[in-house]
């Protein structure tokens, strides 16, 4: 299966600044790839990299095989739905129109949108469980609801990838764990989706393939099992975690504290 | 048709019987007062009186004379408003008018040297100050593009809008110099300045009518373009948008509207400010809609002020730019005291 996200030797950042080096992964169709690390430490830099959003410093990002800085927007976003962070809208669009902006991409900027376009804007609606609120100003949502508004304008956008930035943000567990099932749901449905997460034991357990990104700029890839062992963690975020194994949960991870600045020196 | 359809249509009946109670407030308020009955059969009549031979009654001349000034007022309030709505969604902000990119100030630079230095006969149907002034808003417009979009600046929107704001305000300092040295033609510059319809009639309208029809064609064509714009330039990108293409197209166009719109009456104030706030409110954010609906609130603005304009202190005129401001600043105010400048939050 060739991969419709790749990065090859990439390096990511701002001017000067080089945030993360010469990272090396790819996420094909079916797949689910989380990408963690520490704040600040560069998950978003280089997913926006990926999608042509900001400019490699160097290596390449390829969209769907191809190099993502050769791409032209439209293209880019009929090959990639992108979920930000934060959403805010000028003006009260309802958050159906905010759900309709996926279209502009299979539609182009001049055709008024028809019923293929309608059709699919009801379907991602419904796949979010956001029709109650659909007529409503997105605005006045809650960051739940505002995060499934976003989802689902990235369904609507009928993409064969989807990159999310911290979807889980600001969600109870209930809606965390809701949110990690639909993202592994639509992989199994055969898109690919790569998402960035805080939550080590929910990114073992719904990913088929990880990314850990450190705070020194590096990037480990592979199979979750592989990457998210309990030095790397350690490493990564500077802190101690027990490992248990549940029974009916299997292997999970707790964090208990803070690593001291001189007894983190001395680990490296 | 969605309920959400059914408001939008309701609103467009109500925007549109606006426009034409404020073109028969026009017609029939003046010096002579025409009751309805008499400025119907006087409009008709000035239709079947266009043969040279069959002389019109006064009333059938005065008619004629209001209702192109009518006509004049509604294109320019037109124009300036959908400008206006244009310019707030390219820059996500609620405080842009039409004037923004700094062609108000241009268009006052040019009008301002040919009345001070004299003006070439005009051409293409523009008087000679009207020709200069287009040039001028035109002129100033790119070179504010060309600053915006020096390499280090990337022509996003603060940087367009802090372009736009320090050459308006050097265009501003110009035009007080010329003044300054051509001090016996301020009172014709000076009204030029404040805007107003006097002497203008329907040959000046036609010449603008292009430019700013271009305009609001390149409005409508940009309006998903516009909706996308809302959520920033990086997410709009990542939806297939390219922002400061769209900036720079869409922008353009409604500039080559604006300029026309102040060649015509001089640089006007306040529509184009307040009527997308004010369309917003009756059918919502989304561009397709807006841009028609500020298009109407527009007209019926300017063509009510200028019935203000030239009744209020008969024989005196004002100059309808602080009409604008009279009527639609309380109004506006008023709105933002009760509901927020956003209405549906």
């Amino acid at each position: 299966m060739s991969a419709l996200l790749e990065a090859r030797g990439l390096s990511a950042g701002y001017g000067e600044r080089v945030v993360v080096a010469g990272a090396s992964f790819s996420v094909s169709a079916g797949s689910l790839l989380v990408v963690l690390g520490p704040n600040g430490c560069g998950k978003t830099t280089v997913l926006k990299t990926c999608l042509g959003l900001l400019p490699p410093l160097s290596g390449d990002a390829l969209l769907g095989g191809l190099p993502v800085t050769g791409l032209r927007p439209r293209e880019r976003a009929r090959l990639a739905a992108w979920v930000p962070q934060l959403a805010e809208s000028a003006w009260s669009y309802r958050s159906r129109d905010i759900v309709a902006q996926g279209r502009f991409a299979a539609r182009g900027p001049f055709m008024p949108l028809n019923g293929d376009d309608e059709a699919a804007v009801d379907a991602a609606l419904d796949a979010m469980d956001a029709r109650a609120f659909a007529d409503r100003p997105f605005s006045s949502l809650s960051g739940g609801e505002a995060r499934r508004v976003m989802i689902a304008r990235a369904l609507a956008q009928e993409t064969p990838l989807i990159v999310l930035d911290e979807p889980a943000a600001h969600l109870d567990p209930g809606r965390q764990m809701e949110l990690m099932e639909l993202l592994a749901g639509l992989a199994r449905s055969g898109k690919a989706v790569a998402v960035s997460v805080h939550d080590v034991n929910a990114a073992k357990r719904f990913s088929d393939l990880a990314l850990l990104v450190g705070k020194d700029g590096s990037a480990a890839f592979g199979a979750p099992g592989d990457v998210l062992t309990p030095e790397n963690l350690e490493n990564a975020y500077d802190t101690h975690f027990i490992h248990g194994d549940h029974e009916s949960y299997g292997p999970y991870v707790l964090p208990l504290s803070r690593k001291r600045a001189k007894e983190s020196h001395d680990g490296r | 048709m969605s309920k959400d359809g059914k408001r939008a249509a309701l609103a467009y009946a109500g925007l549109i019987t606006l426009l034409a109670a404020s073109f028969a407030a026009a017609i029939a308020l003046g010096a002579v007062r025409l009751s309805p009955v008499e400025a119907a059969r006087a409009l008709l009549s000035s239709r079947e009186a266009s043969s040279p031979r069959v002389a019109s009654s006064p009333e059938a001349i005065i008619v004629g004379i209001r209702f192109a000034r009518a006509c004049l007022a509604a294109a320019v309030g037109a124009s300036l408003a959908a400008s206006g709505a244009v310019f707030q969604g390219l820059f996500r902000n609620p405080l842009a008018d039409p004037y923004v990119i700094g062609s108000s100030g241009g268009a006052a630079l040019g009008a301002v040297c040919a009345i001070a230095f004299g003006s070439g006969a005009g051409a293409l149907g523009f008087s000679g100050i009207g020709l200069a002034a287009f040039a001028g808003g035109l002129g100033a417009t790119m070179v504010v593009y060309l600053v915006a979009g020096a390499p280090r600046l990337r022509s996003d929107a603060s940087s367009l809008l802090l372009a736009g704001t320090a050459l308006g305000s050097l265009f501003s300092a110009l035009v007080s110099i010329v003044l300054a040295l051509k001090d016996k033609d301020l009172h014709q510059a000076w009204f030029w300045l404040l805007g107003g319809f006097s002497g203008r009639g329907l040959p000046e309208l036609a010449a603008s009518a292009p430019a700013m029809l271009a305009g609001f064609a390149a409005a409508m064509a940009g309006s998903r373009s516009l909706d996308l714009l809302s959520v920033g330039d990086e997410e709009a990108t990542s939806l297939g948008l390219r922002p400061a293409a769209t900036r720079f197209v869409v922008g353009g166009f409604a500039a080559l509207s604006v300029s026309a719109a102040v060649a015509l009456s001089g640089a006007i104030g306040f529509v184009g400010l307040v009527s997308p706030h004010i369309a917003r409110r009756f059918v919502g954010p989304r561009h397709v809609r807006l841009i028609p609906a500020a298009a109407l609130v527009g007209a019926s603005l300017l063509v009510v002020a200028d019935v203000v304009a030239r009744t209020a202190f008969a024989p005196v005129e004002m100059p309808v730019g602080a009409m604008t401001a009279l009527i639609g600043a309380p109004f506006f105010v008023y709105k933002i005291a009760r509901r927020g400048l956003d209405g549906a939050r």
